[in-house]
């Protein structure tokens, strides 16, 4: 992914990837109450299926959380969710009154429930990007879109459209007591490298 | 002492959250908003004590209400819980007189504690 930038500049762009994804870790942890790991930290400079575990996975339900930044520096985030990932989430995290129930408020708790996790853990990261670059950037109100496993990287790659040239890394996240992988990614513009050459230069 | 305290935040989940310890710890929540708009109706009509104000909401930033809130004159205590923790973030709310900038994740006691505080203060 970072072809564009020298070994000096790679190090610090790293670095920050992933100092951000620690602080999303570590709100992950806290508000699952249980220890997260960065299992893997993959960087692309393309969407294309980019979840190989969904690729195969037609029938399996997944639950896509988006989140668009704005600001300086444009970009956009995706907290991926399977159902089963999501049902252990829930019952570690919600009261039973919340996850038994069907009413359509306890459907909205559940689903306000997942988008505030994807705001916090995306805001861990923004925070620290802006911090580090020194730019105004700010996640938006995040969206939850459930779909079937076949459409997951169709959709990805939609959702990046808009960005021209991407800059983009996913990370495995890893809740042993739970048994969830989520898969946290990242689309940025062009943008980032230069603000990373900017800083280092 | 119980504080007549509005709630503010998009998401369900997390004004539940709030006003499950505000609650717990005797205070009496008269409101809860979702959106800028109707905050701003909320603060003008229940007049709260205390607000508990998110900062990216679906119709504009916690840093816009408070903005509102001087240019009208609208008092109230405002305890800022946000996931946006950027320092200019922080910075600028501290500016509009916000008494405490909270960041989501956030323990039960940061939220009573600062309650504490602006009962004391």
């Amino acid at each position: 992914m970072f072809a564009k930038l020298n070994d000096n500049e790679l190090e610090i762009a790293s670095k920050l990837v992933f100092d951000g994804l620690s602080m999303a870790k570590k709100s992950m942890e806290q508000i699952l109450q249980s220890p997260i790991s960065i299992e893997k930290v993959d960087y692309s400079d393309t969407v294309k299926s980019v979840l190989p575990r969904y690729l195969q996975a037609e029938a399996q339900t997944v639950h896509v959380i988006k989140t668009q930044l704005i600001g300086e520096l444009k970009g956009i985030s995706f907290l991926v969710f399977s159902d089963q990932e999501v049902k252990k989430v829930y019952e570690a995290c919600l009261p039973g009154t919340i996850i038994n129930s069907s009413s359509p408020e306890s459907k909205m708790m559940k689903m306000g429930f997942l988008t505030e996790v994807d705001n916090m853990m995306a805001a861990a990261v923004i925070t620290e990007f802006s911090n580090f670059l020194g730019v105004e950037m700010y996640g938006n109100v995040p969206s939850l879109h459930v779909m079937k496993g076949e459409e997951v990287n169709d959709f990805l790659e939609k959702e990046s459209g808009d960005f021209t040239s991407v800059i983009h890394f996913k990370a495995i996240f890893h809740g042993k007591e739970l048994d969830i992988s989520p898969d946290f990614i990242w689309v940025f513009q062009e943008e980032f490298v230069n603000k990373i050459k900017a800083i280092v230069g | 002492m119980s504080q007549k305290i509005l709630v503010v935040d998009d998401s369900g989940y997390s004004r539940m959250l709030v006003k499950n310890v505000l609650k717990k710890a005797g205070h009496e929540v008269i409101g809860e908003a979702k959106d800028g708009a109707e905050a701003l109706d909320k603060i003008e009509s229940l007049k709260p004590e205390i607000i508990t104000l998110d900062n990216i909401l679906p119709d504009m930033t916690g840093i816009d209400i408070l903005r509102v809130m001087k240019e009208n004159d609208l008092k109230a205590k405002v305890i800022m819980i946000s996931a946006v923790g950027q320092l200019s973030a922080i910075e600028d709310a501290t500016e509009l007189g916000v008494f405490q900038y909270i960041i989501k994740p956030f323990d039960e006691e940061d939220l009573l504690e600062a309650l504490k505080q602006l009962e004391n203060g």
